[in-house]
């Protein structure tokens, strides 16, 4: 059975070990997931960011598109979890989602 | 010669599991011994009530028959069923966690019989010394007590109860100590003793160390099938649940324990009345001892029947660890792996279609280890090309 039958979250807090994760079982099987509170909330004392701020570790993939990204952040999860009820639209890169047009201004 | 009659009787019933009409039958014996003053016979039909008693978790009663039995065979010199008094004196006061009361009572015993050189009497002794040693935590000591006890009851015991009740006792040290097949070999030996003997009680615990063996094998629907054998033995033989003197049978039957119905109901209760849309597996229950089934055996398959149902998704997620070794960092992620490797070679998702399986922390070292995991399913289906296994 291919690897590809199971789905994966992003914990991990290093660019090589994510790199190799969406390689190995496909960025169209990568949930986005960081822990966050955790042990992992540590600040490195190299960048001052917390460990498991996992954003900037997928956007330093520049092999990634834009269509993969949001694929990652939002779209392989709504697509996993069908009985997420809401009125929002999934994002794509550049565009605002519904529910901050609903927001008053 | 009436008295020696229903005492003897009085053994049937109770080894068939009916305590009441063996209680009867003994208590006769009782009252006749008493009435003709035949001390020797009183005292031993104590020592028989006095166990019928404990095993039935009679404790104040027990104590009371064999403090009578040892009375009676100090004064009369009975050395042999003073031992035997003592012995289930000493038994009583264990089952009641009174272990150092216990084992003195119990060397005590073992002293007088040794004296004796009465080799059934002395597997007896031997096997109650050892066995609350082994309890106790004096392996070695245990040891040899009770390979002591087997090889006097095999040439001693012309009936073969007590044959049948030590060989129960060195195979579970066996497995204890993972000398599994040789204790496969003696709970067979035993198990078919008891069904020559018709004795119910030790046909039951024969299949419950039995499945006690499955277990510690890994081979747990085995286990299943052999506790689900002697549960119905017992309920068909008005045996208690749980005996009195196996506190360790409660731990042999955890894999039956290890049941997923409240998960289930929770899942439902959660997804339907909370409006949950997910939920997380700890793949391993047991906490490190050894007793979950992989995620790819079909002790799961009840949770994955309600998720396909329910539609939700699962995280796979390590829980509590009860050992110290390394409680979080590596376990988790290495339990997450497991639950992988053991979904990937199992025929969960032909099973499953639709079931929805994340991995947490990025699929633990599965990502890294990918090809070892391929030479695995490959040569698996290089042995057998009909494997469900395909890469």
């Amino acid at each position: 059975m291919s690897l590809r039958r199971l789905w994966f979250d992003t914990v991990l807090y290093n660019v090589e070990s994510l790199d190799l994760l969406f390689k190995v079982v496909g960025v169209e099987r990568c949930l986005f997931g960081s822990d966050k509170p955790a042990n992992g909330s540590v600040l490195d004392p190299e960048t001052s960011r917390a460990l498991n701020d996992i954003k900037p570790l997928v956007e330093a993939l520049d092999w990634l598109t834009p269509s993969n990204q949001a694929a990652v952040y939002e779209g392989n999860a709504r697509q996993l979890f069908s009985r997420l009820t809401t009125t929002d639209q999934p994002a794509t890169s550049g565009t605002t989602n519904a529910r901050s047009r609903t927001l008053p201004t | 010669m009436r008295g020696h009659v229903l005492a003897a009787a009085a053994l049937g019933p109770f080894r068939q599991g009916k305590a009441g009409d063996a209680e009867r039958l003994q208590m006769r014996a009782l009252a006749l011994w008493r009435k003709l003053g035949n001390h020797y016979e009183l005292a031993r039909s104590l020592s028989q009530l006095g166990n019928l008693y404990r095993h039935t978790a009679r404790s104040a009663e027990a104590y009371r028959c064999f403090e009578e039995g040892i009375r009676l065979s100090e004064e009369g010199e009975f050395r042999l069923i003073e031992g035997l008094n003592r012995i289930g004196l000493a038994e009583t006061m264990y089952d009641d966690e009174r272990s150092t009361e216990a084992l003195v009572q119990a060397g005590r015993a073992l002293d007088g019989v040794e004296r004796l050189g009465y080799a059934l009497g002395l597997a007896w002794a031997k096997r109650a010394v050892g066995l609350m040693h082994y309890e106790l935590g004096a392996r070695p000591l245990a040891r040899r007590l009770l390979e002591e006890s087997l090889k006097e009851a095999r040439r001693a015991d012309g009936q073969g109860w007590w044959l049948a009740a030590s060989l129960a006792c060195v195979a579970q040290l066996d497995i204890h100590d993972h000398r599994f097949d040789r204790g496969r070999t003696l709970l067979r030996e035993a198990l078919e003793l008891s069904i020559t003997l018709g004795d119910q009680r030790m046909i039951v615990r024969s299949l419950e160390r039995l499945a006690y063996l499955a277990t510690e094998r890994r081979l747990f629907r085995r286990a299943v099938r052999l506790v689900d054998a002697a549960r119905s033995l017992r309920t068909a033989a008005g045996l208690p649940r749980v005996p009195v003197e196996s506190k360790a049978l409660k731990r042999w039957l955890e894999p039956a324990e290890l049941s997923l119905d409240p998960a289930v109901r929770e899942l439902e209760r959660c997804v339907k009345e909370l409006g949950f849309i997910g939920c997380k597996i700890n793949p391993d229950p047991g906490e490190g001892g050894l007793q979950t089934p992989s995620m790819g055996d079909e002790h799961w398959y009840p949770l994955y029947e309600k998720m396909v149902e329910l539609d939700v998704p699962a995280l796979v997620h390590g829980g509590p660890f009860r050992f110290s070794r390394e409680p979080e960092l590596g376990y988790f992620i290495t339990e997450e792996a497991v639950a992988a490797w053991g979904l990937l070679r199992s025929r969960v998702f032909r099973d499953f279609s639709d079931l929805k399986i994340i991995i947490g922390h990025g699929g633990g070292y599965v990502p890294y280890q990918v090809g070892r995991g391929r030479a695995f399913r490959l040569n698996e289906r290089r042995r057998d090309p009909a494997s469900s296994c395909s890469t």
